[in-house]
């Protein structure tokens, strides 16, 4: 019911950007056929898509995870943020090893974690920094 | 016997040191993606796109599909032994091959998906040889018109096929096509839907996409349940007995005739081929009870069935550019990556390149035999690999693996975010592989479609007045309709819904 909402929010928005664009060019149709077009179908499509999660009772709300499942899809989520900002900050070496160790430390002891962790990453930093010859981003301390 | 000439030639190519070398790469990554039960062939070729970067296109391909055929093989091992399928491909196996290993045949169900995999998947790759020359020659005469009318069919077929209602599946469809207008649009230079970002205007990279989609999404699916492994059956003795090997062969030439049929329907998945190869198999016993206790047509079928359609995927992809299953179009997304036009045209302008990738399709088939008659033991023991071990390792390589295209932290956001979308995708059967399907094909679309339009005189009905399209079209219409029926009157089938990969 909520997904068809917002899928229904999501056409509109991609319908009213898509009035900006011609619809019809110098030969035929413009940049705006297509766009008016599907996102149009799409806002109709939606709609039904509505119709049918209210009718059918046993819908999403059974299908997303709760409790300790939907904590562990948000830890790896807010895990893989976390890593994607403290990158350019700490670098790839100490980002990386952070973000190994974190995942793994629920679930082995803290000294393989930290060992594993730094064994990948640096065989990671290797393989693509050396040979496949990737800037992998730095800290401002060059490291 | 032109074909046989040029296939000679490309044997040339595939055996040369390198190529052999990501062949055995390639199957060796395939088997182990199908081994293991949290990551399937899409999430596995995706994943690994950016490795191929750096290296020319025919050994990019070369590795790229040996995961695909790869994990076929592979996919089988866990099923027979611990009951888990190593992909969806597999699951039918579990059922008679978990069987056979609880009575201590596991050896020999291993050893009979082995052979029949090597005889689906050698025909299938025989079918590429001869048919595709034929079939490319007959598809340049396609114009604009016929093109758009195929991608048509071909996405209404994958609507039709997969997942749960078919307003999802067309929902899916859209929101791919949108996404593929992201950018510079090439025809008029008109800048669409780039919010002002700069990293937008050459529209979203496929790869990111797609890993995102496919692998992100998996992960995040699989850090919902606990995942835990059953101890390995021990594996004896490979080879049926003797009075088996007539129901045996008879069993895989049946499933290679029909996974190598459906594999040329675009949007029937290789699960499709084994499910369906199961349920012949039991129509045509002369005791249908045995089914369900170990009977031996019931690993032979399917999984002959599910390699001869990866191999049959293949034609379509090669003489027409038009993928059949959701990792044919991330291999598909791989050759637009690498400069390759997937379509008619390929026979003719890069001849090196598609013999030389079949060639390899054959040599790939043949180590995977070795790999699983005499090394199947040491397949089960990777199995055994802990998901928590692996699941971290997946996600950095597939971090370090996007921000390696173009260095740049932007593509990882956008994975993540993608990540996400395909995540609530999975969860709201909305099919993810139609949104991949329309993205790659989506530039190819609108051209048409507007090429089309353009040269017409009476607008839409262009489609309908030359024979071939016409055809197509109103083919497509009638599936869409019956799919549409059906899906009211709930008489889909479950099976299908549950193993979109």
């Amino acid at each position: 019911m909520w997904a068809g909402i917002g899928v229904s929010l999501f056409s509109l928005t991609f319908l009213l950007l898509s009035l900006e664009f011609s619809y019809t060019g110098p030969a035929g149709p413009g940049p705006g056929f297509m766009p008016i077009w599907i996102s149009g179908i799409m806002l109709v499509l939606s709609l039904f898509y509505i119709l049918e999660s209210a009718r059918d009772k046993d819908g999403t709300g059974e299908l997303m995870p709760r409790g300790a499942a939907l904590k562990s899809v948000f830890f790896v989520l807010v895990c893989l943020v976390l890593y994607l900002i403290l990158m350019p900050i700490l670098g790839f070496i100490a980002a990386s090893v952070l973000f190994l160790f974190t995942l793994f430390v629920r679930h082995y002891k803290w000294h393989t974690s930290i060992g594993v962790a730094v064994v990948v990453t640096f065989l990671l930093f290797w393989l693509f920094g050396s040979v496949l010859n990737v800037d992998l981003p730095e800290s401002t301390f060059g490291w | 016997m032109d074909s046989i000439a040029l296939l000679l030639g490309g044997f040339e190519h595939a055996l040369t040191l390198w190529n052999l070398l990501y062949c055995l790469i390639g199957v060796s990554i395939g088997m182990f993606v199908g081994v293991l039960p949290g990551l399937g062939p899409v999430a596995g070729t995706a994943l690994l796109i950016p490795l191929t970067f750096g290296m020319e296109p025919t050994s990019a391909i070369i590795m790229l599909s040996g995961i695909f055929y790869g994990s076929m093989y592979g996919g089988t091992i866990t099923s027979v032994l611990i009951n888990t399928p190593g992909e969806s491909a597999s699951v039918i196996t579990c059922i008679d091959g978990y069987q056979m290993a609880k009575q201590g045949r596991a050896g020999t169900a291993l050893g009979v998906s082995a052979i029949g995999s090597f005889i689906g998947g050698v025909t299938a790759i025989l079918g590429l040889t001869f048919l595709g020359p034929p079939l490319a020659e007959f598809a340049l005469k396609f114009g604009p018109p016929e093109y758009f009318s195929l991608l048509l069919l071909g996405l209404i077929m994958l609507v039709g096929l997969m997942g749960k209602s078919v307003i999802r599946g067309l929902i899916a469809a859209c929101f791919g096509l949108m996404l593929s207008l992201i950018g510079m649009d090439p025809v008029s230079g008109a800048i669409r839907f780039t919010f002002g970002q700069m990293e937008l205007l050459e529209g979203l990279d496929f790869v990111v996409v797609a890993m995102g989609l496919f692998g992100i999404s998996e992960i995040l699916l699989n850090a919902e349940k606990h995942m835990k492994m059953e101890k390995p059956s021990t594996i004896q003795g490979l080879l049926p007995e003797r009075h088996e090997w007539k129901p045996t062969l008879s069993a895989i030439g049946r499933g290679t005739g029909l996974g190598f049929l459906i594999g040329l329907i675009p949007g029937a998945n290789s699960v499709i081929a084994s499910i369906l190869s199961y349920s012949l198999e039991k129509k045509v016993a002369k005791d249908p009870s045995r089914f369900g206790k170990g009977a031996i047509e019931g690993v032979a079928g399917p999984e002959t069935a599910n390699n001869a359609h990866s191999g049959a995927a293949m034609i379509p992809l090669f003489t027409l550019g038009i993928p059949s299953s959701p990792t044919v179009a991330v291999i598909l997304g791989a050759f637009i990556m690498h400069g390759l036009t997937p379509g008619p045209a390929l026979f003719q302008n890069n001849p090196d390149f598609v013999w030389g990738v079949i060639a390899s399709m054959f040599v790939g088939n043949l180590i995977l035999l070795i790999f699983n008659l005499p090394l199947a033991r040491v397949w089960a023991k990777i199995a055994m690999v802990p998901y928590e071990i692996l699941f971290p390792l997946i996600l950095i390589l597939s971090v370090v693996g996007v921000y390696s295209i173009n260095s740049s932290l932007w593509d990882v956001g956008m994975m993540i975010l993608f990540g996400g979308i395909g995540y609530l995708m999975k969860k709201l059967d909305l099919p993810i592989a139609a949104t991949v399907l329309t993205f790659v094909l989506g530039a190819q679309i609108e051209s048409t479609l507007l090429q089309s339009l353009a040269t017409s005189q009476n607008g839409l009905l262009i489609f309908f007045e030359r024979p071939i399209s016409g055809v197509l079209l109103t083919l497509g219409c009638v599936i869409l309709v019956f799919s549409l029926i059906s899906g009211i009157k709930k008489r889909r089938s479950t099976l299908i819904n549950d193993f979109e990969l």
